[in-house]
């Protein structure tokens, strides 16, 4: 039996019990429907348990899978305008001062090398932060944008005039959104207390 | 006529980020800590060698002429030229630490400015008046001027004067509206 304290610590997941289990085949066709709109047939991996829990409730899923489209898309004229780096770094930033590693470790294996984030570098966003002396000074203008979002659920007045010198109005408003955004799916992974994806990244060691 | 002004056309609008580390640099160095840069600096963004001169021939130091004098001639110059943009910045950014009261403010929107203003004060205005419509002063007003200030206020007094005509022709040919918290000089007359 876990102590009154146990069960109220939300640190008290269990990474083995997952709260809503994801689904497995054969999917229901609504689900289906909503899995493989996101998810392509002819891919090795088989869907992200984080989307086979979504597609328990295939009404959320359309507007959610579309707004994630739209946010990690690279066609800029469809899709948001923001570049690779700058959209990893917000998210590995988000996720990891979340706590979620679920979600850090899938976009640092899926994305990482892409958008040139280095161990160190991955080490500081889950450990560190901007004062760190891998980060470039563009680097850390976006890890402050994180940092006062989570930390005061606004941007300082310094943070927001460094952004406006890389980022026009239409940019600026699409990050704050992307930070807001993965708040939302960090909450609903830990919350739903998702298993991690075997082939995804895990939370560096704190090194002492 | 300030009115038709503003629907002007825009002949070039601010430059949208991401800048050169140049011009970063001097938008950062021309705007207080943790502002972002005004428009007006943003349309000269898409001349880095004009932004830089531009920040080099700034006039907003401690110079010659009183703070509050300096203020007051801005002001003029640019309610003379149709600059409302550029007078609503001095306004709200300047205003207080030149000590100007709302009745200083609006002295610098009427056509004769008198009270509250000093003799020196309206001597001044009036010389920044002639040198905008004609680029020169009537002879009563160099005589009286020559009496009451100094060569090297003189040349303060021209300098600033040029400085925001050129100012005013940015903002007004870039048609920029009024900086966000604002107000418009007409408010200052009601």
């Amino acid at each position: 039996m876990l102590g009154i304290d146990e069960l109220n610590r939300p640190s008290a997941a269990r990474p083995d019990s997952p709260r809503i289990p994801p689904l497995g085949p054969p999917y229901a066709p609504e689900a289906a429907a909503a899995l493989f709109d996101i998810h392509p047939r002819e891919s090795l991996r088989k869907p992200l348990k984080l989307f086979r829990i979504m597609v328990r409730n295939p009404k959320l899923c359309d507007p959610m899978f579309a707004f994630g489209r739209f946010m990690l898309g690279r066609n800029t004229t469809t899709a948001a305008s923001y570049d690779q780096r700058t959209r990893e770094l917000i998210i590995g930033r988000v996720t990891a001062r979340c706590g979620c590693e679920y979600e850090w470790g899938v976009h640092l294996a899926a994305y990482g090398e892409q958008a040139g984030i280095t161990p160190a570098q991955a080490y500081s966003l889950v450990h560190g932060g901007g004062a760190d002396a891998c980060w470039t000074d563009e680097d850390r203008v976006t890890l402050r944008l994180v940092d006062d979002l989570h930390d005061h659920g606004s941007v300082s007045d310094a943070t927001w005039a460094a952004l406006c010198l890389r980022f026009p109005d239409t940019t600026l408003i699409e990050l704050l959104v992307l930070v807001g955004w993965y708040h939302a799916i960090a909450y609903l992974a830990n919350g739903a207390r998702v298993e991690l994806e075997q082939w995804a990244h895990r939370f560096p060691t704190k090194q002492s | 006529v300030l009115k038709e002004k503003q629907k002007m056309t825009s002949v070039i609008d601010p430059r949208e980020p991401p800048y050169s580390a140049g011009v970063a640099d001097d938008l950062i160095g021309l705007m207080p800590p943790a502002m972002p840069p005004i428009a007006l600096f943003r349309v000269l963004a898409h001349n880095p060698r004009v932004l830089s001169r531009f920040r080099a021939g700034r006039l907003l130091d401690a110079g010659t002429l009183p703070v509050r004098e300096r203020e007051l001639l801005i002001l003029r110059v640019c309610r003379r030229c149709g600059c409302e943009y550029e007078w609503a910045i001095h306004a709200a950014v300047f205003g207080d630490a030149a000590g100007l009261t709302e009745a200083d403010l609006l002295a610098t929107t009427q056509p004769a400015a008198a009270d509250p203003l000093s003799r020196r004060e309206r001597l001044m205005l009036a010389a920044a008046d002639e040198l905008v419509a004609d680029r020169t002063l009537t002879a009563v007003t160099a005589m009286t001027v020559k009496q009451v200030l100094s060569p090297a206020e003189i040349v303060e007094l021209i300098a600033v004067v040029g400085r925001y005509i050129w100012v005013s022709m940015i903002a007004n040919t870039a048609a920029l509206p009024l900086e966000t918290g604002m107000r418009t000089c007409s408010a200052s007359m009601n």
